[in-house]
């Protein structure tokens, strides 16, 4: 219900407030003009169209009161498939929310819970099952735990804050030690406990890693339970992270094995190295962990330290320990980047024919010089950066090899922003504030950029394009994730502060992007006939099969005169805190483009990624581009570690 | 075998002075530019009788004209007088003591025929008439070897003093000079009419022990108005230390238009080399009359293109393809020399012949293709497949000219035999693995058989028996396709019946497989890359444990598929993946790969010790039972060899063990041979061709081998000669099973052979000679270890090694290896 204008806030934005039947809320009416009565409606083939926001019914009700929850995680589930139906990817679109905020006991809470929201129904939510053994007892819930998808489309999520450690002394948050599955293939995915970290090892903010053979790699901040120093303490030592906070890896095995096993601490290191709080953690494709600095931090003294990489081709822990190495050939980015995004591109060229290049680069965009997360008191000191930096890398020896270069910068700088890349390959950037000196300055303009790696031949650097605002204002724990037709749900998080509640209030809504391509005559379409059915079978890395078995072959229609320019790997994102450890572009080499039978058809045969590496395994949305950058509604398959 | 206790004495020093020298022609003030310019060469054009009988060849360099000769060479100066009148004068250089009646070798055939129609008399003509980049002489003088050659774009001509005590300083006879002079840079200045022809500082060295050289100092020296001496030191202070280099021939193959990976090699019965692989270049060098010179592109721009070479000239070079795209994954070579070519065309119109089995193309197909030995017809062609992808990714021809073929399909309606041993495709999008062999005219398929389950399933390396059982390597994600011995989780291995109707075995072997072969007791060997370090080895392997990240794995499986004989990890602390296999009748295992490792297992006095770029190309020998390693190499630029998603690469071993390796580099230092015939990157991604003697630094192979039933027989060793080694030992192969036999060993080697009952004995035997009898193992082998004793002083020592065997095919009832000169290292 529309009650009234007010007064407007920053520079080119106006406000209305709009009241819900619970909270009230700042949200933006206008894209560019600052009178709202002369609103402009940009033309959605050129720069794409929001829907909603739709508000989400993630407040829980324990009969008496209800219980504020934020949303802070958001993951594309893979396709549940019945048997015998045809996959539709349309009607199976599924995304795991999880929201949870526990207050202490006494309170009248219900502790976090988790939603599966789906596409065709985008106002409504259904709430996921927790069997009797779920362990979402008094001392957890979901709140800022880690999480990936594993090798065969489950989705692992691991740690968080514990919440009974919370409501005592020191009152700070602890980490918790606890894992959880879900099992994401079933028509009502369930939770199902797994065996977490041994109880030293617990933490929160990690980030998990899926490798080349299907073992998460855990790497986050350690929290030990209350007999130690608090958190707070503990993270301003620059070395406690590597002494205290070894990563610990899962293998697949022992997840299959009815999660019955718990994952190998590896040794600790000697490294004075500090992850910090949600490290942005990239899987290059030379089997190298590459770490990109950290989403945020509290107040730990950040440094601009070199690039770490550490070299993860290795079965399980070696015995001297997983080391970090720093490394980008002696260079550094030349911003930190903290609550800042990233986003991770291996790009194939034609030439030199006949086999071309790969290329690889991850973007960091954005950030600020000092964590700013939730505290609107943060940005009385932060620097907010528009700077984008990307890190090429080698296929040998990242370590050695990667170099930073600049990319061009955002239009707007902001923090706690989501980097999202589309189908067609492009990326695009959507919320996120930036400070005034005095308190966040929302940031509804999305922005999108197209990577010049995405076109064959030299470089061409592009610019940031500013898109049409979003309504509503999504700061802190906001989240934003791919869908397989292209478009792109931002979500959750914590809206503007005002005087009164200066740190904001939680946000319960989702709004859908619709990139310009969605609205283009002509996208081409897939037929996934010959694919592989991701339920029952896999493709072979090239590495492993033989070339043909190492192919997929799919015809796709295509609008007259148009011819295929590129066919992509997208993994499934799964996202919180401004960085998504899942999302990931990989461009396949196309081996043949021959005519089908139908008109305008043809049928298109790509060679699977040489390894794990390149691709970790399991699901992914394959897509098709034609000449005019026009994507195809995406398809699903998966990929395995023979 | 106990070692014995040797009896040498010191060989002469036999160190090798080479001395370089360029002719460059700099106009004189009075000429106008471009006269006498240092323009590219275009090697030398053999005189066949369109020129005067004392012409060798005619080199030509911009506007010089070096008219070779028996004793030196005429260089004619074209010019314009300071009038401007066009004239040309001559300088002729000519060899003091030379005999009119040396004879050159002409190497390194040049692209190209040249045409002399001179008068109206056709018996004069000369056709077909060939440009070489080389010329040879031997022993121009005593002790001398002369060769003609270009350099850096211009004509260039080197001495090969052999012995160098010996030799007197050669003297060069100037004619036509009106003035000599040496410069300050040390060149030799010859004042003609028309400007100055320079021959350049002399660049002379030593051959170090370890293949570098060592720089000795040579000079011109003015005797008189028409006499120049070159001066060189009489010998070098170290030794002679070897050798023949053990990067045999190597050679970028490239055009510089786009990139080209090759991926498979094959040496033909005369030792010649077929090249085969995939190039986006339209400017990829290929010979007149070739079966096609043009590139026919596609949307990748990928042909595929075969290419020959006979002592690393090239012989013919062709493309072959349609308008889309083509990959080859097989290459064979029968006796006559012709060629078999299998893989995948999304071209429609690929070339197919009439009469073949298949010329209907259904969207992207398997195809064989027959090429004739001259490389200029096609025998036949086919498509192999049915209505969907299909793809060759291994054959073998056999002697009754048939061949077999494995492969992936995708179409279900993929023609098998009503009786074989699976008559039911995939389903939906899984394809199968298929086995076919073709009839030896290409028009039918004999007998065809699926092989998988309700998944996946794609075939690659395949192998026959002696008795026609056609053993492969599948990649299986079908549960439903049974194996009969369960030994793992990784690919199976299916030994099929000569005609398909049954399999002996289906093997699911322990872990991931890249290719395989037979050894001669009919067990596959499997290579393949893995990330485990848990995985089983053996007792006694080369390398039983992990040695990180990823590591190549070898095993064995045994002869009836119910076990794995034994496994051994390959590799160092990064990543290592072999990629292609070779199994010796003898047993001796050759792989070849690619590795980031800066500790992949290399051997002493290997080629290449240390890794030179972010991945290099690697060639290693085992031991039959992969108990040792006898030799490894690196093999790379400062660049990346294959990787990066392609895993181009190809093996083959030559009659003399000899290690043929194809691949694909970025690197601008691939290490190539003087004599390579590209020497140069071309541009983006270039091809590589090398052959590795696979021979340590102090082995070099003299003469040649007189062939048995089974062909040449290889000589080699299992480590470098290093005094103190205990692991050093000589072999050979393929002598008669079980045959009698000698261990020649001895001092001096001759220049030429002995022949006694037909064999060509190499050592001299009015040295100081052992004969030492030996018997070969089933398979024809032999190994003889020797204990090279710790004795500094023996250090530069040779002596020579041959092995003689009672052969029943030879003519004089003996045949023999060539002979190896051992020279003792430090």
């Amino acid at each position: 219900m529309w009650i009234g204008t007010g007064e407007t806030l920053a520079k080119s934005v106006s406000f209305i407030l709009v009241v819900s039947t619970r909270i009230v809320t700042l949200v933006a009416m206008a894209w560019a003009p600052a009178a709202a009565h002369a609103q402009v409606i940009p033309d959605p083939m050129f720069h794409g169209q929001w829907a909603g926001p739709y508000e989400l019914a993630v407040d829980l009700y324990n009969g008496t009161s209800y219980s504020t929850s934020e949303i802070a995680h958001a993951a594309l589930l893979p396709p549940w498939i019945v048997a015998g139906t045809p996959p539709s990817s349309s009607s199976l679109t599924r995304v795991l929310l999880s929201c949870a905020h526990g207050t202490c006991p006494g309170d009248p809470q219900v502790y976090g819970r988790s939603y599966v929201w789906s596409a065709h129904r985008p106002s409504l939510v259904a709430q996921i099952n927790v069997p009797a053994e779920y362990p979402q007892d008094a001392s957890q819930d979901h709140f800022c735990g880690g999480h990936t998808f594993l090798e065969d489309g489950r989705f692992l999520f691991s740690n968080g804050t514990d919440r009974e450690a919370t409501c005592l002394p020191p009152f700070d948050f602890v980490g918790h030690a606890g894992a959880w599955v879900l099992d994401t293939l079933s028509q009502t995915p369930t939770w199902i406990k797994a065996y977490g970290l041994t109880a030293p090892l617990a933490r929160w903010y990690p980030t998990l890693t899926l490798l080349n053979d299907g073992r998460v790699m855990n790497h986050g901040h350690s929290s030990l339970p209350i007999t130690v120093p608090s958190h707070a303490q503990r993270r301003d030592l620059l070395t406690w992270d590597a002494a205290g906070s070894p990563p610990a890896v899962w293998s697949p095995t022992a997840l299959n094995d009815n999660l019955a096993s718990q994952p190998t601490p590896c040794a600790p290191v000697a490294e004075p190295l500090n992850l910090f709080d949600y490290p942005r953690l990239h899987l290059s494709r030379s089997g190298e962990l590459v770490w990109t600095q950290a989403v945020t931090g509290g107040g730990a003294p950040f440094l601009p330290i070199r690039t770490q990489f550490m070299d993860v081709r290795v079965p399980d822990c070696p015995p001297s320990g997983l080391r970090w190495r720093p490394g980008g050939a002696g260079s550094l980015p030349e911003y930190l980047h903290l609550n800042g995004s990233s986003v991770h591109y291996i790009t194939w060229d034609k030439n030199p024919a006949p086999l071309g290049t790969f290329k690889e680069v991850i973007y960091v965009i954005g950030g600020a010089d000092i964590p700013v997360e939730g505290n609107a008191e943060d940005c009385e000191t932060a620097l907010v950066s528009d700077k984008v930096e990307k890190l090429v890398l080698q296929s040998t020896d990242a370590a050695a090899t990667a170099t930073w270069q600049p990319a061009p910068a955002l239009e707007h700088a902001r923090v706690n922003h989501n980097a999202v890349i589309l189908l067609d390959g492009r990326m695009i950037v959507i919320g996120g504030v930036s400070c005034d000196g005095t308190g966040f300055v929302p940031e509804l303009q999305p922005e999108i950029y197209t990577p010049p790696e995405l076109h064959d031949g030299p470089p061409v650097e592009g610019v940031w394009n500013d898109k049409p605002p979003q309504s509503v204002i999504r700061a802190y724990h906001a989240v934003a994730i791919l869908l397989p037709d292209g478009r792109v749900i931002s979500l959750g998080g914590r809206n503007l502060g005002s005087p009164l509640d200066p740190d904001g209030v939680s946000d319960h809504s989702l709004e859908i992007y619709s990139p310009s391509h969605v609205f283009k005559p002509g996208a081409p379409t897939i037929d996934p006939t010959l694919l592989i059915d991701p339920a029952t079978g896999a493709y072979p890395y090239f590495e492993d099969a033989t070339p043909l078995a190492a192919s997929m072959t799919f015809e796709v229609t295509l609008a007259p005169e148009r011819t295929v320019d590129r066919v992509a790997l997208i993994r499934n994102g799964s996202a919180t805190h401004a960085f998504n450890p899942d999302q990931r572009y990989v461009e396949l080499r196309i081996i043949a483009d021959v005519p089908a039978i139908l008109p305008n058809t043809r049928r298109i045969t790509v060679q699977t990624p040489q390894d794990g590496y390149w691709a970790p395994p399991g699901y992914y949305l394959l897509t098709v581009v034609d000449n005019q950058d026009v994507p195809a509604t995406a398809e699903w398959i998966r990929l395995e570690d023979l | 075998m106990a070692a014995i206790k040797l009896s040498i004495a010191l060989a002469r020093s036999l160190s090798p002075l080479l001395v370089a020298t360029s002719l460059l022609a700099t106009p004189g003030p009075a000429q106008r530019e471009g006269v006498g310019s240092a323009a590219s060469t275009e090697g030398y054009l053999l005189n066949v009788g369109q020129w005067p009988g004392s012409v060798v060849a005619l080199g030509r360099q911009g506007d010089m004209r070096a008219w070779v000769e028996a004793t030196g060479a005429t260089i004619a100066l074209s010019g314009r007088t300071p009038e401007g009148e066009p004239t040309v004068d001559w300088v002729r250089i000519t060899l003091e003591g030379c005999e009119a009646s040396n004879q050159f070798e002409p190497r390194d055939a040049l692209p190209g025929e040249h045409h002399f129609f001179l008068g109206s008399n056709p018996r004069r003509w000369r056709t077909g008439v060939r440009a070489y980049k080389t010329l040879h002489a031997q022993e121009v003088i005593p002790g001398v070897d002369i060769t003609w050659l270009t350099r850096d774009g211009r004509l260039a001509f080197d001495f090969v003093v052999k012995d160098a005590p010996n030799v007197a300083p050669l003297r060069l006879r100037i004619d036509g000079a009106e003035v000599l002079k040496t410069a300050p840079d040390g060149a030799l200045a010859i004042g003609t009419r028309l400007g100055q022809l320079r021959l350049s500082p002399l660049v002379s060295w030593w051959e170090a022990s370890d293949g570098r050289r060592q720089p000795a100092e040579c000079r011109y020296r003015i005797l008189d108005a028409g006499r120049v001496v070159i001066e060189f030191p009489k010998d070098s202070l170290a030794r002679r230390l070897v050798i023949d280099p053990a990067l045999e021939w190597s050679s970028y193959l490239g055009g510089a238009a786009a990139g080209e990976a090759i991926e498979r090699v094959a040496f033909g019965p005369d030792g010649t080399l077929f090249v085969t692989g995939e190039s986006g270049s339209f400017d990829y060098p290929v010979t007149p009359g070739a079966w096609d010179t043009s590139h026919a592109g596609g949307t990748l721009g990928a042909d595929i293109v075969l290419t020959k070479f006979s002592n690393g000239a090239l012989v013919f070079s062709t493309f072959i393809g349609g308008g889309q795209n083509e990959f080859v994954y097989g290459l064979d070579i029968n006796a006559a020399g012709e060629v078999f070519l299998g893989g995948w065309t999304s071209s429609s119109d690929y070339p197919t012949t009439p009469g073949a089995f298949s010329t209907r193309w259904n969207f992207s197909e398997g195809f064989v293709t027959k090429l004739s030995a001259s490389g200029s017809a096609l025998a036949y062609s086919t498509f192999v497949g049915g209505n969907s992808n299909d793809s060759i990714g291994a054959l073998k021809h056999l002697a009754d000219g048939t061949v077999i073929l494995s492969g992936t399909t995708l179409s279900h309606d993929f023609p098998v035999s009503p009786d074989a041993f699976d008559t039911v495709g995939g389903s939906g999008p899984f394809a199968d693995a298929f086995v076919a062999r073709l009839s030896a005219d290409g028009s039918r398929l004999l007998r065809s058989t699926f092989l998988g389950g309700s998944l996946s399933e794609g075939a690659g390396s395949l192998d026959v028996t002696s008795g026609g059982a056609v053993v492969v390597l599948v990649g299986s994600s079908s549960a439903d396709f049974v194996p009969t011995h369960v030994l793992g989780s990784g690919p199976k291995i299916v030994r099929l019946n000569p005609d398909f109707t049954s399999v002996d075995y289906i093997a699911q072997i322990p872990n991931p497989g890249i290719a395989g072969a037979l050894d001669a007791q009919e067990r596959f060997i499997v290579i393949g890359t893995t990330s485990s370090e848990t995985l089983s080895t053996s007792a006694g392997v080369v390398q039983p444990s992990f040695g990180g990240t990823t590591d190549g794995f070898i095993q064995r499986l045994a002869a009836d598929g119910s076990a794995i004989d034994w496994a051994t990890y390959l590799g160092g602390e990064d990543k290592d993946s072999p990629l292609a296999l070779h199994v010796s009748p003898s047993g001796v295992l050759t792989v070849a790969g690619y590795t980031a490792s800066d500790a992949f297992p290399i051997t002493a006095g290997a080629f290449q010790t240390t890794r030179a770029g972010s991945s290099d190309l690697f060639a290693s020998r085992l031991h039959p039972e992969a108990s040792s390693l006898w030799y490894s190499t690196y093999l790379g630029g400062s660049g990346a060899e294959t990787g990066d998603g392609s895993l181009v690469l190809g093996l083959a071993v030559g009659p003399e063990g000899e290690a043929a390796v194809v691949s694909e580099t970025k690197s601008l230092d691939f290490p190539t041979t003087s004599d390579g015939f590209q020497t140069r990157f071309a541009g983006l991604v270039d091809g590589t061709v090398s052959v590795l003697s696979m021979l340590p630094t102090g082995v070099e192979k003299l003469g040649s081998s007189t062939p048995g039933c089974a062909g040449p027989l290889p000589i080699g060793v299992t480590a470098m000669p290093a005094l103190g080694a205990s692991d050093f030992a000589l072999t050979c192969a393929q002598a008669a099973p079980f045959a009698s036999g000698w261990l020649l060993l001895g001092v001096s080697a001759l220049d030429l052979p002995l022949s006694v009952h037909g064999v060509s004995v190499w050592i001299d035997p009015s040295r100081r000679l052992v004969a030492l009898p030996l018997q070969a193992d089933a398979a024809g082998a032999a190994q003889y270890p020797l204990r090279l004793p710790q004795a500094p002083f023996l250090v530069g020592t040779t002596v020579f090694a041959q092995f003689l065997w009672r052969d029943a095919c030879a003519a004089g009832g003996l045949a023999a290896s060539q002979a190896l000169a051992i020279t003792f290292q430090p």
